[in-house]
């Protein structure tokens, strides 16, 4: 099988599942996401490692890149649009994430964020975390209180969606968008910067 | 989805409140939140937040994580970065120069959970030192350790050139091209070897070659030295599989893992002997010894694939095909042991291929450390040796353990099973291997080996963890449930699942809505599970399960098994769910409703298909499995019983013998942890699953604490007597719970209720004489009152309500007349009435809202009713008028808060508040309501609440100087597996089969 069978073949599998997960059927969702996860890897690996010779990618190129090599042109209703860039944006997470913890915890220390940290001790004694583990550790709090705010922050944070695109993507208007970003950022910074854990949030 | 109601509230506020201007925004927010402090704050802080929050999560992730952390023309002490080598999977490579020793190196940056470990420093150390000793020209050298600016790196040899990857990438290398190459990397793994240091990474990215035609082979050992301590030996903990997730492994690596390191072994010289043979392989051919698609298509290419022998060049001599095929040998026992027969092959090669080395000196030297096989040195020419006669030389040893009569297969230390509500055990039919869940995953234990190894892709935490395994008929597969959470909806799912026990990620069968009681796979290659009123079944290649059987309503079935004949059904039954009200959450979970000991009433059916009859064969007992003994075990009260059956008749044909006592079960759910295989293998968990235990502590005001010396036991709901020199408290027994006193100077504990239904929520009356309880009894809520020195229970009040419903008193008035009690239905939500204790008693609805109000209490004084409300959205500790004419009512708590009591002198008002602990407020005299603000008094360690249990767990001593409270204690639980051959002997003989 050559190479242009072989990502028709793929591509119309992803597809399938993509409609078949709209449909209900979970199975189609599990099957679904090893092949995102590869496809988006191997690009964000290669982009992090600084191997692709475009260093002004759009960070959001990777996923549209990541949808047209497994979904093609195909028709595909806008919905299960949605949900793949919903795991897109989830996996991408978790490539960063662990990107972040493999290779080294100590990075540019979040802004605003070291001080804080820090005032107490004078120099860090203990290494300060990344912005991108600090968030994701924010946002898997958040996310039990409210679940789709938490897709909004991975893709605007970690997808790197620009405001109206998740507008678009997720059918809901620009303002909420908007709001929900700005109340997920205020949130997740207080309890960043709390210290101690209060009551609700 | 998840959308906590009170977080979306303070959104809207917030918003709103942004589209206020700066100046008039907290006024806005004033008006808005009104009375509501909580509200206000949460609203204001978040507006603080957002101000200070600029330049927080700005940028796309990925763009902060491109920045390497040093540049070209940084310093990092004695050296100056120059360039980027490349990222890797241990960290950033820098190429950078030596300015004391002026030469270039390999500075590699190392992670910095490294650094924050005294242990793992410590460790990395000396691993770092023995690597450092490693002086061989085809490995790359350590220099040293620098630390500089916070941080640790390696210093490196500096390899210029090319990889053996980029190389092969090219094309196949020809056979007289590879071997010098192939006895270099040979080489450079056997001194290694000698040292002790195993490389575990071996692969063509880590070999250079140098432009002399030099190989050096890069990262020995370094895959040890900074890998995590690993308790169980993990996949993922590998250095080229860097994340913990399912889907981590680069694929490119995973290549070249030895099966032993796929199924979490520990990796030592034999894994370098098969990454060597891949490598090999993979110069030979120019393509990979074992690929796949993904991950999951790799691993099973390496764990029960073969590689393309064919594609091996007709110029390669059977040696080193024969080589080649002893490094790939699947079970490490049967594969050569060290580099030497690799060395020994390729040095014995024609002088055609001589390279660096002399055909005879190097032969000689191997031979030297082998002097027994001196005798076969004659035989052996270049393109003779066969691999039979290798074999001979270096034949490995095999160990066989003879397993006895009964034996032990205990957890490692600091394991633990997992969900014990579920079947934790699963033996194949053959009785040859146990399966059993710990630590959230399945662990594979081959009944000959002396080890479990964790089956791959089954890991879950908690919900998400593997439950009730099983074999298929033919024992090559493993079918469980596991739960999960869907990424975009954020709803739970539970899927059936199969996994090969030779390894592969697992397959989902279906998925279902609620996770069944027990499971079969039959002969036919489908699957039986049961579950509310249900039997289904699916074909183990995956669809969509269809009922098989209906039950009628309210019943449960469990663990379903086809008869021989495939005509009939066998399996335990519940007739009595309804009843129980178990919520269908909770139903799998050994958390469970308090209470829930139904399961010894169920009763074993068979059904058969043919007829649609279905026969009662057995009352009380579950886990009903029919063995090829000719018998139907099952279990009752921790033991297990064998009883005759005849499987053409379908019928019991002799009567009732236990055979093994001391099986755990699980009370809530039933489940008996036992399995048979086919053989008469028996596989148990011994004793039990210990209940909750808790212990009876005071507490002073300062939170200093001190023991009551009452035995721990399953509490709940303490009470101290008036005159505080008893306690009353409701104990779970694990069948029942019931009412005991406990008497604190005599340290002795009495029975007070014995009704095999529920009693619970204990009260004493204000002159110590009577408690007053709330009971179960006659299948309906009810409030009884009997002597605290024993004697007859009287019943006060009964209310019409469904079963599991709670009729929870109040502490009784100081002047003996009434109670408050709450009516706290199963499903959630709750009213308070007031019962009159007359005579004649007289029960009438006091407080009966949308909200759920309860835990009520009236002041000392009687002018005023405590209880707590969740009209707030959560609940809140409230004051209102005792007489309750009015609806005025004041909010005592702040943050939140449950069960409140009031001091003796009713001037002290308390309350536990969620997350925080004890509060306190004062009361002020006076004729209206009057009360300060809550102080917390001491903190969380002890029990304030539990869910679904009505009822306040902390009472206060008569001076009102200690607090009564409940503690939880850690008890052991069971972590070992008895297994016992021969078991249909022993059953044949004591519960013989009539003829």
């Amino acid at each position: 099988m050559n190479l242009d069978d072989r990502a028709r073949d793929r591509a119309s599998r992803v597809t399938h599942l993509l409609r078949a997960w709209g449909r209900g059927d979970v199975e189609a969702r599990s099957e679904l996401l090893p092949l995102v996860y590869r496809e988006l890897r191997r690009q964000a690996v290669g982009y992090l490692r600084h191997e692709r010779p475009d260093h002004t990618l759009q960070p959001t190129a990777l996923i549209h890149e990541a949808y047209i090599r497994l979904v093609g042109q195909r028709r595909v209703a806008w919905q299960n649009r949605a949900h793949f860039f919903g795991v897109a944006a989830h996996m991408m997470r978790r490539i960063l994430v662990d990107h972040a913890r493999a290779h080294r915890a100590v990075r540019r220390p979040a802004a605003g964020l070291r001080v804080s940290f820090d005032a107490a001790q004078g120099v860090a004694t203990q290494p300060v975390d990344c912005e991108v583990l600090l968030l994701d550790r924010a946002l898997a709090e958040l996310a039990e209180l409210d679940t789709r705010q938490a897709h909004i922050v991975e893709l605007r944070y970690f997808a790197g969606f620009s405001e109206q695109e998740i507008a678009d993507a997720l059918a809901i208007s620009r303002s909420t968008v908007t709001r929900e970003w700005q109340s997920a950022r205020a949130w997740m910074y207080q309890r960043l910067t709390a210290g101690r854990r209060r009551g609700t949030p | 989805m998840t959308a906590d109601p009170q977080w979306q509230h303070v959104k809207k506020l917030f918003g709103a409140a942004l589209n206020v201007e700066p100046g008039k925004r907290s006024a806005f927010v004033r008006d808005t939140c009104r009375a509501d402090d909580g509200l206000r704050s949460e609203v204001e802080s978040l507006l603080a937040n957002h101000e200070h929050a600029a330049g927080f999560a700005e940028g796309p992730a990925i763009e902060t994580l491109t920045d390497l952390v040093l540049r070209p023309g940084d310093v990092f002490g004695p050296y100056a970065i120059r360039g980027t080598l490349g990222v890797g999977g241990m960290g950033e490579v820098y190429r950078a120069h030596d300015s004391r020793l002026q030469r270039d190196v390999a500075l590699k940056v190392l992670p910095a959970i490294l650094s924050s470990d005294p242990e793992r420093v410590a460790r990395f150390n000396r691993e770092a030192q023995v690597l450092a000793s490693l002086n061989h020209p085809n490995i790359a050298h350590l220099y040293g350790l620098e630390e500089a600016q916070g941080m640790g790196a390696l210093v490196l040899e500096l390899v210029e050139g090319s990889t053996l990857a980029d190389r092969i990438a090219q094309g196949a290398i020809s056979f007289e091209d590879a071997v010098p190459m192939a006895r270099q990397i040979a080489e450079a793994v056997d001194a290694a070897h000698t040292q002790g240091i195993v490389h575990r990474d071996l692969k063509p990215s880590n070999i250079k070659l140098t432009s002399d035609r030099t190989v050096k082979v890069l990262d020995f050992g370094l895959a040890k030295a900074l890998e995590p301590p690993a308790p169980g030996g993990d996949v993922t903990r590998s250095p080229t599989i860097t994340s913990r997730s399912m889907m981590g492994v680069r694929l490119g690596t995973a290549a070249y893992m030895s099966p032993e390191q796929i199924k979490g072994q520990a990796a030592d010289r034999r894994s370098d002997v098969w990454a060597y043979g891949c490598v090999l392989y993979e110069m030979l051919t120019g393509a990979p010894a074992f690929e796949g698609e993904d991950i999951s298509d790799t691993f099973a290419a390496i764990l029960r694939g073969e590689p393309d022998w064919s594609a091996l060049p007709a110029n390669v001599p059977p040696a080193v095909t024969a080589l080649i095929k002893q490094c790939l040998a699947k079970d490490q026992r049967e594969r050569i042991t060290g580099m030497s027969a690799a060395l020994f092959v390729l040095n014995a090669l024609g002088p055609a291929v001589a390279g660096a080395h002399s055909l005879n000196t190097s032969a000689r030297s191997i031979l030297a450390r082998y002097p027994k096989s001196a005798a076969g040195v004659l035989l052996l020419t270049g393109a003779g040796i066969a691999a039979g006669l290798l074999w001979s030389i270096l034949g490995p040893q095999r160990v066989v353990v003879q397993p006895p009569v009964q034996f032990s297969v205990n957890l490692a230390p600091n394991q633990n099973f997992t969900n014990f509500g579920r079947h934790l055990l699963a033996l194949s039919p053959s009785g040859t291997h146990l399966v059993f869940v710990a630590d959230g995953r399945l662990y594979l234990r081959p009944l000959d080996r002396l080890e479990a190894t964790p089956i791959p892709g089954t890991e879950g935490r908690g919900l998400y963890a593997p439950r009730g395994p099983f074999f298929s008929a033919d024992g090559k597969w493993i079918g469980f449930w596991q739960g999960g959470l869907d990424v975009i909806s954020g709803t739970p799912y539970m899927a059936l699942k199969k996994v090969s026990i030779s390894g592969g990620a697992p397959y989902v069968i279906c998925a279902v809505d609620e996770l069944p009681f027990g499971a079969s796979w039959a002969e036919d290659d489908t699957i039986l599970f049961g579950g509310r009123e249900r039997i289904w079944r699916v074909p183990a290649t995956g669809g969509k399960a269809e009922v098989l059987l209906k039950l009628g309503p309210g019943e449960l079935a469990q663990k379903p098994q086809l008869l021989p004949g495939g005509r009939a059904l066998l399996f335990t039954l519940l007739t009595n769910t309804l009843e129980s009200g178990v919520a269908p959450q909770e139903a799998g979970t050994e958390e469970g409703v308090l209470g829930e000991r139904r399961w010894d009433d169920a009763q074993i059916v068979v059904h058969s298909l043919d007829t649609g009859n279905r026969q009662v064969l057995l009352e009380g007992g579950t886990d009903g499995r029919y063995v090829p003994s000719g018998h139907i075990v099952f279990s009752y009260r921790e033991t297990l019983f064998a009883i005759p059956f005849d499987a053409t008749t379908l019928k019991v044909v002799g009567g009732r013998v236990p055979i093994v006592e001391n099986v755990a079960q699980a009370t809530a759910t039933g489940a008996s942890h036992f399995t048979f295989s086919q053989t008469g293998v028996l596989a148990y968990v011994p004793g039990n699953f210990a209940p909750t235990l808790r212990a009876l502590a005071w507490v002073d005001r300062a939170g200093r604490e001190t023991a009551t010396d009452a035995p721990a036991r399953d509490y709940t709901y303490p009470r101290v007597s008036p005159d505080g020199s008893r306690v009353a408290v409701t104990v779970f027994d694990g069948r029942q719970e019931d009412v005991w006193i406990w008497d604190l100077a005599g340290k002795r504990f009495t029975r007070l209720t014995a009704d095999p239904a529920d009693d619970r929520y204990s009260e004493w009356t204000p002159n110590g004489r009577d408690i007053v309880f709330a009971s179960q009894r006659g299948g309906a809520a009810g409030l009884w009152r009997q002597p605290a020195d024993g004697g007859t229970a009287e019943q006060l009040v009964v209310t019409p309500s469904k079963p599991r419903d709670w009729l929870v008193p109040s502490p009784v008035s100081s002047d003996n007349t009434r109670i408050v009690p709450t009516l706290l239905p199963f499903g959630g939500g709750s009213d308070l009435f007031q019962l009159q204790l007359g005579p004649p008693p007289h029960l009438e609805p006091l407080l009966q809202t949308s909200f759920a109000e309860r835990s009520a209490e009236i002041s000392p004084d009687r002018r005023w009713l405590a209880y707590q409300s969740t009209e707030s959205g959560r609940f809140e500790i409230y004051v209102r008028r005792a007489d309750a004419v009015s609806n005025e009512r004041w909010l005592v708590s702040s943050a939140g808060g449950q069960h409140a009591l009031w001091g003796r002198d009713g001037r002290e008002l308390f309350y536990a508040e969620p997350g925080q602990g004890l509060m306190r407020v004062a009361v002020e005299a006076g004729a209206g309501w009057k009360a300060g603000t809550p102080v917390k008094l001491f903190g969380p360690p002890y029990m304030w609440t539990i869910p679904n249990f009505g009822g306040r767990l902390y009472d206060i001593s008569p001076d009102g100087q200690r607090f009564l409270v409940l503690k939880s204690v850690d008890t052991p639980q069971p972590s070992t597996v008895v297994v016992v051959q021969n078991l249909f002997e022993n059953l044949k003989r004591r519960a013989p089969i009539p003829r």
